[in-house]
């Protein structure tokens, strides 16, 4: 086996970005990252949805029969995604309340099934899993970023927790979505030119 | 075996154990979900009646102590709760009305003779978030905190923009910028708790 775990890790975050280089996951990452709190919880779910969703497919792979595969692919993702939901209602019912629809939209997230017909369909379940949890991780790194900047202008706040002086006239823009647009452009065209020139 | 009826088991099987394994995680979180519910709606009449000190950082047991000891709960065909404020009754229930994408259910208190309205809350709404979701923030619902309502049935409490709302007996709030159809929507649902609701509601106190 040509790939290492190692580099199979390091690839999702940097080099085969999903946000940055494969522009997937674009809605959500759009959608939540007007706080910073929302966002970490968006990246976490992602993260515990892709990585068991490509455990699950890559350990069932042999027995999935071809025709049906992706319909299986949906419904494995489809059942992670409504634990996910059950828990953060039980548990975390403020955030839950926060993220609203947008915990059930994790079932249309892009990434999930581009790494479940990718990857986990031709590759063993722990590589898998690796690789379900740094797409995730990847994806989480660029919506913080994203979140980051538009927390703070937004509202004058990182987490919550008020860090721009007090004379300081929050932009609303960022709190609404067109600011994320520009912000995810802006992202996408810096981190993508040196990743571009390599090649 | 014959791959196309191997096709048809093997979703049929997979999904049934799926299926098996999230009706048990549901069984199982059901009882805190429900619980998580109720006590968010009861923070919701708690902030509505204006009894806590401070009602972002309560905690839970103080909000379950506070709707057993304060707020009285009389149920009927509308459930109505009442709080004893030094002597002087106020009275709160639930409106359901439509919104821009979706019913909006809001928690309205009024003093006892009807002629103010005490607070709001919205329990559940659908409003795009950012603009007619706004309806949610602190600013606009504290807004109509001890508003004077007016005699002219379509417009109980009007919600307008670009007009002097200062003055709590002028029955005018501030609209949310961006949200006309949203800020519509919470003076049809006003109309409706005051003109059918409020009348039949205080009957029942009395």
């Amino acid at each position: 086996m040509a790939e290492s775990k190692k580099t199979v890790f390091l690839a999702n975050i940097w080099k085969n970005n999903p946000v940055i280089v494969q522009i997937l996951g674009i809605c959500s990452a759009l959608a939540v990252t007007n706080n910073l709190t929302n966002t970490l919880i968006m990246g976490v779910g992602l993260i515990f949805v892709t990585a068991f969703s490509s455990l699950t497919i890559s350990a069932l792979r042999r027995m999935i029969p071809k025709n049906v595969r992706m319909m299986v692919q949906v419904l494995i993702i489809a059942t992670y995604v409504i634990i996910l939901d059950i828990v953060l209602k039980a548990y975390l019912p403020s955030i839950s309340k926060a993220l609203g629809p947008y915990v059930g939209l994790i079932i249309t997230n892009c990434i999930i099934m581009g790494r479940a017909e990718a990857f986990a369909q031709s590759h063993g379940s722990v590589l898998s899993f690796l690789d379900g949890v740094s797409a995730g991780i990847g994806y989480s790194l660029v919506l913080l970023a994203v979140a980051f900047i538009r927390e703070l202008l937004g509202f004058g706040t990182v987490f919550g927790v008020r860090v721009m002086p007090g004379g300081f006239t929050p932009w609303v823009i960022m709190i609404m979505a067109p600011s994320a647009f520009f912000i995810l452009g802006a992202i996408i065209w810096i981190a993508r030119t040196p990743i571009v020139k390599k090649k | 075996m014959n791959a196309r009826l191997y096709s048809v088991v093997f979703t049929f099987v997979l999904t049934t154990i799926f299926v098996l394994c999230l009706a048990g995680i549901n069984a199982l979180a059901s009882g805190t979900i429900e619980k998580n519910e109720q006590l968010e709606f009861q923070r919701s009449l708690v902030y509505v009646f204006n009894i806590a000190e401070d009602i972002d950082s309560i905690s839970d047991e103080k909000i379950l102590s506070l709707y057993g000891n304060r707020i009285e709960e009389i149920t009927g065909d509308q459930t109505v709760y009442v709080v004893n404020k030094d002597g002087s009754k106020e009275l709160a229930f639930a409106v359901q009305s439509p919104g821009l994408w979706g019913t909006i259910t809001a928690l309205v208190a009024f003093n006892e003779g009807g002629t103010k309205i005490t607070g709001i809350d919205f329990v559940s709404h659908s409003e795009t978030p950012g603009l007619g979701g706004r309806i949610d923030e602190v600013l606009f619902k504290e807004q109509f905190r001890g508003e004077r309502i007016s005699s002219d049935p379509s417009a109980r409490v009007a919600v307008v923009s670009g007009q002097d709302t200062d003055s709590k007996e002028d029955a005018r709030v501030d609209a949310i910028t961006g949200a006309t159809r949203t800020s519509e929507s919470v003076q049809i649902l006003l109309n409706k708790a005051i003109n059918s609701v409020l009348p039949v509601v205080r009957e029942v106190v009395e």
